[in-house]
């Protein structure tokens, strides 16, 4: 046996998961070859290591007593017999004791960042789903909330306080606000990417401008929503009308210009609405 | 009885006659037009030319296609290549009295540089691409040139006193003093000198560049930079991700970017209107000190706004966002509007030499 051939199964040796000729064969290249045999040795040092590894942080009793406690209260209607039963035999059958807290956590971020990222790449392809916030009333969610973008479907009118497509904003624009805000234009670019970046950085101005616009809901009077309301109208449909046409053509230039005044256009009104 | 019967027939007569007219126009067009005659020439090619004659230019696969005005009432045209002399193909047209001819570039069979006649069937290659033929035709100025279609053929059209019109994909497309032109390519860079009327350039991802029109320039471009210097009428340009630099303008400006700076350096007209805009790029005008007036309002919601100019101020917000600053400098005689959304703003003074003088 070469020393190459012999250090490219040597984990597996060491785990364990060769046949038993490779077994013997790589068992009397050690007895031949020292420098294979210090690996094998440093590589037996390392398992040690990590199977001799405890957590630095001791957890008392009296902590873990205190954490039951708190979840027992948070939860009280929910600890009748049977459920209780389920989760023991949840946490038993299911717990994996060897995955700490933060790799979950971890984990559960990694998957949201794939799903947004995925929807995202997808969303552009279709027809984004489109939102609307709340009423400019009073009567709306209470200002206090930072977010109130809430999704409707086309044509919605079933809510009589809601603007109708007047203040309305595609969705993927919020939860890629600060990503698409800070992020600067890198060369070589296609020009659909392009474009669809130029789209992003539109959607998160008039989400954020509208958040804005709505803090500002109780200084402006019915006359002046309503004109809001019309021209908002307006424009969103010569986006939905342009939109189409680039997702048809979405290399040409002219097609693409269009789509984008009419959002700048939209930036612009609620700019001068955030002026007033 | 006899008479209504004469009346009938007669409006029959009439709509048969209607139909054939319509049968015979439909015909007309959906026959696709044919070359009444074709000729193969080696060498050069002369035809005499006249006053409504239309010309048509191309090639078999890829070479560059120079059209050159001149002052004399011919149409010269040769083809060449790294080979030496090659075919041009002469197609002629005459429809319904409007004659036109298309010259083609074609390879010549080197084996019988006599038989020009006999069309090569595989195109030669070099380094596995085909030969480039390269074609050039000189015309009568006024003569007036069929919509140019190209693939990746290099295009360049000097001395026009008519409209060109250029359609080109990976094509370089040149055009100097011509009257009026209209190009969209999409990857290739566009580059126009001393155009009369309208300038009207679209591409992709090709790169812009205009010098010395005299009317209206229009371009637009998704990430392609724009460059348009010493423009004697107004300006009209617009990107997405590249950006656009101005400098010299005597007409108004309109120039819009999403992702990129816009940057203007110029002197300002009394009545001129200077509109620049940015989504999140840096919007920077840049003008002498000798500058006698304007209105100004620079606007930014998240940047800077700067002006070098001491305006009189009329109205400033200078909080954390929108910041806005109008004023007036001077007479106040043109009107300058600067905005970027994310980026910052600024009205530059520099001395009037820094700013470079047209030829």
């Amino acid at each position: 046996m070469k020393c190459d051939q012999c250090r490219s199964t040597l984990e597996a040796y060491y785990d364990g998961e060769l046949e038993d000729e490779a077994n013997l064969k790589m068992a009397l290249h050690f007895e031949d070859c020292a420098a294979c045999a210090l690996l094998l040795q440093e590589l037996k040092g390392e398992g040690e290591v990590y199977l001799g590894y405890e957590p630095p942080v001791e957890i008392k009793p009296e902590l873990w007593a205190m954490v039951q406690s708190r979840i027992v209260e948070k939860r009280p209607a929910l600890s009748t017999g049977g459920l209780d039963r389920l989760q023991t035999w949840l946490r038993t059958n299911l717990a994996m004791p060897r995955v700490s807290g933060w790799a979950t956590a971890a984990l559960i971020l990694v998957a949201i960042g794939l799903t947004v990222t995925f929807m995202k790449y997808v969303r552009f392809e279709d027809e984004p789903p489109v939102v609307s916030f709340a009423q400019l009333s009073k009567h709306s969610l209470p200002a206090q909330k930072p977010n109130v973008l809430e999704k409707i479907t086309e044509g919605d009118n079933s809510k009589g306080e809601k603007l109708k497509s007047g203040l309305k904003v595609h969705q993927t624009s919020v939860s890629n606000r600060s990503k698409t805000a800070s992020r600067a234009v890198k060369p070589g670019h296609t020009p659909d990417q392009l474009v669809r970046e130029a789209e992003q950085k539109y959607l998160a101005a008039i989400a954020m401008l509208t958040r804005t616009v709505e803090r500002k809901q109780t200084r402006l009077d019915a006359p002046t929503v309503s004109r809001l309301e019309q021209t908002l109208a307006s424009i969103d449909r010569s986006i939905a009308d342009t939109r189409k046409v680039v997702q048809k053509h979405p290399s040409d230039p002219v097609a693409v210009q269009y789509m984008l005044n009419a959002y700048s256009r939209k930036v612009d009104v609620l700019r001068e609405m955030v002026g007033r | 009885m006899g008479k209504r019967l004469l009346t009938h027939n007669i409006i029959l007569a009439r709509l048969l006659g209607c139909a054939l007219s319509l049968l015979g126009a439909f015909l007309a067009l959906s026959v696709p037009l044919e070359a009444q005659t074709r000729e193969r020439h080696f060498g050069q090619v002369n035809i005499n030319a006249g006053r409504g004659m239309r010309i048509g230019v191309d090639n078999r696969t890829t070479g560059r296609i120079t059209v050159s005005g001149w002052d004399r009432d011919t149409v010269e045209a040769r083809a060449v290549s790294t080979r030496g002399t090659e075919v041009v193909v002469v197609d002629h047209y005459n429809n319904g009295g409007v004659i036109s001819f298309d010259f083609i570039g074609d390879y010549a069979d080197l084996d019988n540089p006599g038989a020009s006649n006999v069309r090569v069937d595989t195109p030669p290659e070099v380094d596995g691409k085909p030969l480039k033929v390269h074609l050039e035709v000189r015309v009568p100025r006024y003569i007036q040139l069929k919509d140019i279609e190209v693939w990746r053929s290099e295009v360049e059209i000097n001395d026009m006193d008519t409209g060109v019109a250029v359609s080109g994909d990976r094509s370089k497309i040149t055009l100097r003093r011509v009257n009026a032109v209209k190009v969209h390519t999409t990857s290739g860079d566009v580059e126009i000198d001393g155009v009369n009327e309208l300038a009207s350039v679209v591409t992709t991802t090709g790169a812009i560049r205009a010098t010395g029109s005299r009317k209206l320039i229009v371009a637009v471009s998704i990430t392609g930079p724009i460059e348009v210097k010493c423009s004697a009428g107004r300006v009209d340009v617009s990107n997405t991700g590249a950006p656009i630099v101005l400098e010299n303008i005597d007409g108004d400006v309109d120039a819009i970017a999403t992702n990129s700076n816009v940057r203007l350096s110029s002197g300002v007209r009394e009545g001129g209107r200077y509109y620049l805009k940015s989504m999140s790029g840096r919007v920077e005008m840049v003008l002498p000190a000798n500058t006698r007036g304007f209105d100004a309002v620079l606007s930014s919601y998240q940047g800077s706004v700067e002006s070098d100019f001491k305006l009189a101020t009329k109205l400033t917000a200078d909080g954390a966002q929108n910041r806005r600053v109008a004023g007036r400098f001077g007479n106040g005689k043109a009107q300058i509007l600067l905005d970027s959304f994310e980026g910052a703003v600024r009205l530059a003074r520099v001395e009037a030499q820094s700013i470079p003088t047209c030829k």
